[in-house]
């Protein structure tokens, strides 16, 4: 209220009609009543009226100002928390590390690893780089002993292939980790389970502590390591067209093609630059299922060995779980992007209410020092004004 | 008390002054003016409020326009991640469903009719789970234009918004300068006053 009371005349420099001599004072009107209305002079009655006015006005804006300074206050206490529930939601945000996934982890976590054991027996010796494996099957067409001699070969180039290699050590680095990670919960559950159970309590209550853990060590190893994801990709089209050569189906051919052309299409983007960015997407889609399509033909008619086969099946298997987890990453990516959107605009809103109070406090503050300078002057006026009327006066008694 | 208007700035017409001194004042041609100059500064103080009032409603409705708009991208942000996750984990659950279909077919035991129906079955919720797949990122597509016309439209009517706060300081100097005129306009008709009371002052002195 200080700005209030600094516009407000109290001193007898900023409302002279205070420090009037005695004389003048005789036609100043009693206190409480208005000031000089019992006066016929037309111009003082309107400045009566103008000081009347602004004496009024400078009321009202006060109150309305304290009222607005209120309504601001309320509203910056109403930001300021959601500034704090924002800042809280990131830091939970970054704290956690289970959600849904991390709960039903106990469930699925024993059979990826199972899969995940088998892929690491199997050695990576059968993982294919995509292009040299579909060279090696354009290069030997027509004779399938020769292609599935040329693409056990290309496991020995696998390792000295800068992407593929680092793909490959990724991949062996992540589900290393992963399994020795789960190794050792594993170990540690049988313990304390065997002692919960002796102790008459329930050995799942032991894993409790385990299980987030064990979740961020599969999604740092696993679910978010891209090699992983890469090798077991080309682990997957390895086994197609592996089952795809053995049954020398018709498809075979137009598989292969599509899988070179997909294949090229990564090295080079030549789809990109023939049909454009936003149709390339649906073009290497469409490619992608009419590939699936011709080995799943192909492969269906085949006699390859149950090993390719469960090999295929348990590659299939860890990419569904990946599309699953994928599928549940994005809904959460969603929702997060999606609250973080809403708490921007919520935010903004109170931002603008803020900003509207203070337009509105802007403006009955410059209405209040206008007020107030406006009664100055008519103060000043109506002094002066007294003060010739007095003078005039004098005038007549002198010269009568 | 009747003003005459010229034009459609609501400017006084100082001309027929005469008439309005004759019947509202008295005859007292200060306070007659005085009075003018300030029906003019008032005339001018309400126009400008009237317009700033009108600019702040509009400046209301765009920043209410902005958040609604920042709230409806919430929404389409949220259902096409919905759309397209559920898509996905669809296709895993078919993808799965038929890897371990297939997979508790390839025991030694199991015939190769039965080696061949589950390789096609597998074959088929697989391609299956890709269809859902595509139609899942074709739908979530729709959901994102929509967002990014909610964006569009949230930043117009921020735009918009700057353009009035913009607006609404000009009027604040246009009040600030019609109350400025009305102070002057008081300040120079008390100098006449003044002035003629002198005037007055002197004459008597002079016929005393």
């Amino acid at each position: 209220m200080s700005s209030i009371d600094s516009v407000a005349p109290r001193t007898a420099a900023q409302a002279p009609w205070l420090a009037l001599d005695s004389a003048s004072s005789t036609l100043l009107p009693e206190p409480g009543a208005p000031p000089f209305i019992a006066s016929a002079d037309a111009l003082t009655q309107l400045l009566v009226a103008l000081k009347g006015a602004s004496d009024q006005s400078l009321e009202v804006s006060t109150q309305r100002i304290q009222g607005v300074r209120s309504d601001l206050k309320e509203q910056l206490d109403e930001f300021l928390e959601k500034v704090r529930e924002a800042a809280e939601r990131i830091r939970e945000a970054k704290e956690d590390g289970g959600g849904f996934f991390g709960d039903v982890f106990d469930a699925i976590g024993s059979a990826l690893g199972d899969i995940l054991g088998t892929l690491i027996d199997a050695g990576v010796d059968l993982v294919k780089s995509p292009v040299e494996l579909t060279k090696a099957v354009v290069t030997n067409f027509g004779d399938t002993q020769a292609m599935l001699a040329a693409i056990g070969n290309c496991s020995l180039d696998l390792v000295r292939n800068g992407s593929t290699a680092a793909d490959v050590k990724g991949f062996t680095e992540g589900v290393v980790s992963f399994c020795g990670d789960l190794s050792e919960h594993l170990a540690r559950f049988s313990v304390e389970a065997g002692a919960a159970m002796l102790s008459g309590k329930s050995p799942l209550d032991a894993l409790r502590g385990d299980a987030q853990a064990l979740w961020q060590s599969l999604e740092h190893n696993i679910l978010d390591n891209r090699a992983f994801w890469a090798v077991t990709g080309a682990i997957a089209k390895g086994c197609a067209l592996a089952a795809a050569a053995a049954s020398g189906g018709a498809f075979l051919p137009v598989a292969v093609g599509l899988l070179v052309a997909l294949e090229v299409d990564k090295q080079t983007g030549f789809i990109e630059k023939a049909v454009g960015a936003k149709a390339a997407p649906w073009v290497r889609f469409g490619l992608e299922v009419a590939a699936a399509g011709c080995l799943g033909l192909c492969a269906a008619g085949s006699q390859s060995g149950n090993l390719v086969k469960a090999l295929q099946y348990g590659t299939s298997l860890v990419q569904a779980g990946g599309s699953v987890y994928s599928g549940y990453r994005i809904i959460q990516n969603a929702q997060q992007n999606a609250e973080q959107l809403e708490q921007q605009a919520s935010m903004q809103e109170s931002m603008n209410r803020m900003q509207q109070l203070s337009r509105l406090l802007s403006r009955l503050m410059d209405s209040l020092k206008s007020d107030s300078e406006d009664a100055r002057t008519a103060d000043e006026s109506a002094v002066s004004l007294v003060k010739t009327a007095s003078a005039t006066e004098a005038s007549l008694i002198v010269s009568a | 008390m009747s003003i005459d208007r010229i034009d459609s700035n609501s400017t006084i017409n100082l001309m027929n002054l005469d008439d309005l001194v004759t019947f509202e004042l008295g005859g007292d041609v200060g306070a007659q003016v005085a009075q003018c100059l300030l029906e003019s500064a008032r005339d001018t103080r309400d126009q400008t409020e009237l317009s700033r009032s009108a600019a702040e409603e509009q400046l209301q409705r765009s920043e209410q326009k902005q958040v609604q708009s920042m709230y409806e991208q919430a929404d389409h942000i949220r259902a096409a991640g919905w759309i397209q996750g559920a898509a996905m984990i669809g296709a895993g659950a078919l993808g799965a469903a038929g890897a371990i279909n297939g997979l508790s077919n390839t025991s030694p035991g199991t015939s190769a009719a039965a080696m061949k129906g589950a390789e096609y079955t597998a074959n088929a919720l697989a391609s299956g789970g890709k269809a859902l797949e595509g139609t899942g990122i074709m739908l979530r597509g729709l959901e994102d234009a929509e967002g990014k016309e909610c964006e569009a439209n949230a930043s117009s009517a921020a735009s918009t918004a700057h353009h009035l706060e913009r607006r609404l300081q000009d009027l604040q100097q246009v009040a600030a300068d019609a109350r400025e005129q009305a102070r002057s306009a008081i300040q120079s008709v008390g100098e006449f006053a003044e002035l003629k009371a002198r005037e007055a002052q002197a004459a008597l002195f002079i016929r005393g």
